[in-house]
């Protein structure tokens, strides 16, 4: 008999050094153009600064003013990897008017990309923003766990670019493989468990205030930077 | 402590503009169904030009509302999959079949109407009443699925749009009853007018006691949504304080229910035409703007 199989991932946040290598790896992978992304690293600061700094930003910070004394002890950068958390009961499937999308008997949430007819219900949805319309081909596409290396036994593009090896996929029902042993081992966390979507992603060492979408929404939602993607 | 977002993606939104107006004009067909057949159903023969001027705009305004939905689409050439596969858990699912089983009966209902067959347009208005009720009924549901939404996902979204629905349509259905009068009172007997009139302070009525009724809804639920989690809270002050304070509470609301029910409500002022008139405008456009706040306002707050 056919050992069962349930695809998941940890992603273990006190390795993640956040050099965006999984989203540029995915990038890639999927050919994802320009202004969405399947996954990417959502990167926050904290602290105790009233005028916080960029330390290690990719462009100049418009809030930075005092660089030079917004910086580690007084305040920390957290990373967070966002992706399609494959949710054991996911309300994009639930809410389908065509069953276009489904989910594989492994777990895997995937879209019909012959059967969807571009409704966008389930990416009003889907409590973790994870759906976008590709705005070349007009199709709703997602993070797949690239089902297309996971069927012939390679881990997803991301997994394997993670130079720190902080993203672990693997069978969760298996007890040997490394993704079980973190979950027995460690503490784990998931991403907005309020939803009851119950995720297959899991986290150790999340933080609170990087796995909330409302911290720091107020000055940045409308940042112009997000403005033009 | 403070916390500044350095790196995030946000997701076009899913919900467009479209949707909004395609809810407003199914509020709209709704709501004029739903007066035509009971003004119908009541059977009194005053209420008769209700229920004509009613179900003919039933007619005109259902043929342009697909359009809104499968422009929508992002494979609009597809829209026919809707039909090969049911999906019960979805409320579009549901949609489609209501979509289509509302104008069937509603045909019908207006065919026997026109041809002044009381019995049968009283019978297929007993059949078409629920659809009527659920074609826009579903929108309701659309939203209140949609569980990454606070402001859509509650338990009063589906009465409350019902609620507007039947505001918008009643709104609609005044201002055309007022025009009619005004264009055609003068070849008229004393006895007609006072029907006429009779007829539009009876609409003027409904409509003011479907806005007191709305007024409640939204009262309950931000109130509610102040007990409720963080992300309700942060929606409801973007609803009360925020970007979309001036639009929902001022436009839509006070504008677009409580004065125009005012009017309606004082006697003195209920006897003005153009008075009934603005009214019936203003909560029009109270209507549209609920759902563009409702659309909008819902997808404001970051998921990510
Ligand atoms: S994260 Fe969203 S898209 Fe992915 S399975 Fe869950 S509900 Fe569906
Ligand atoms: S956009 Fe496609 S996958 Fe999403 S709910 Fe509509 S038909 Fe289903």
């Amino acid at each position: 008999m056919e050992k069962e199989v349930r695809w998941g991932m940890v992603v273990d946040l006190r390795r993640c050094v956040g050099c965006h290598a999984c989203q540029v790896a995915c990038k890639a992978e999927h050919e994802v153009p320009l202004g969405v992304w399947r996954i990417w690293v959502k990167v926050i600061q904290k602290g105790y600064y009233p005028e916080m700094a960029a330390v290690s930003l990719p462009w100049d910070c418009p809030y930075c003013e005092r660089p030079e004394e917004a910086r580690y002890p007084r305040m920390q950068t957290l990373f967070l990897p966002w992706l399609c958390n494959h949710c054991e009961r996911p309300i994009c499937n639930t809410v389908c008017p065509v069953g276009a999308a489904y989910k594989r008997k492994d777990g895997i949430v995937l879209i019909d990309p012959h059967r969807c007819i571009g409704c966008n219900y389930c990416r009003a949805a889907c409590p973790y923003n994870v759906r976008f319309a590709n705005p070349i081909t007009g199709m709703i596409q997602k993070c797949d766990f690239c089902v297309h290396r996971v069927d012939a036994g390679l881990p997803p593009a991301c997994v394997e670019a993670c130079p720190t090896n902080a993203m672990v996929f693997g069978n969760l029902r298996d007890p040997s493989s490394k993704v079980s042993q973190l979950i027995s081992k460690e503490k784990v966390q998931v991403l907005k468990q309020i939803m009851a979507t119950f995720p297959q992603v899991y986290y150790i060492g999340l933080d609170k205030d990087v796995a909330d979408p409302l911290k720091g929404w107020e000055k940045h939602f409308y940042h112009k930077e997000y403005e033009r993607l | 402590m403070e916390v500044q977002v350095l790196y995030n993606v946000f997701h076009h939104e899913a919900v467009s503009l479209l949707i909004a107006i395609y809810f407003h004009i199914v509020g709209l067909h709704a709501g004029c169904s739903i007066v035509s057949i009971t003004a119908t159903l009541l059977g009194k023969t005053e209420y008769k030009p209700v229920a004509k001027i009613g179900a003919i705009f039933v007619i005109i305004l259902f043929s342009i509302s697909p359009i809104f939905l499968l422009t929508d689409l992002f494979q609009p050439l597809r829209f026919w999959y809707l039909f090969l596969h049911f999906n019960p858990t979805s409320p579009l699912s549901w949609g489609t079949f209501f979509l289509c089983a509302y104008p069937t009966f509603t045909g019908i209902y207006i065919y026997f109407l026109f041809k002044n067959n009381v019995k049968w347009s009283k019978i297929f208005g007993v059949i078409s009443l629920p659809f009527a009720i659920s074609v826009h009924g579903y929108t309701g549901f659309v939203l209140g699925f949609a569980k990454a939404r606070v402001l859509w996902n509650t338990a009063v979204m589906p009465s409350y749009f019902l609620c507007s629905a039947m505001i918008s349509g009643m709104a609609f259905m005044l201002i055309v009853a007022l025009i009619r009068y005004r264009f055609t009172y003068k070849d008229k007997t004393v006895e007609e007018r006072e029907k006429d009139l009779h007829i539009i302070d009876l609409l003027a009525k409904w409509m003011a006691g479907f806005m007191i009724l709305n007024v409640f809804y939204v009262f309950s639920d931000i109130t509610v949504m102040y007990y409720h989690t963080e992300d309700a809270f942060e929606t409801v002050e973007l609803v009360r304080l925020g970007k979309f304070s001036f639009l929902y509470i001022w436009v839509d609301n006070v504008l677009g229910n409580i004065i125009p029910s005012l009017i309606i409500i004082f006697k003195k002022t209920r006897k003005s035409h153009l008075l009934l008139l603005i009214a019936a405008i203003l909560a029009s456009i109270g209507v549209f703007v609920m759902r563009y706040v409702m659309v909008f306002g819902g997808q404001y707050v970051p998921l990510s």
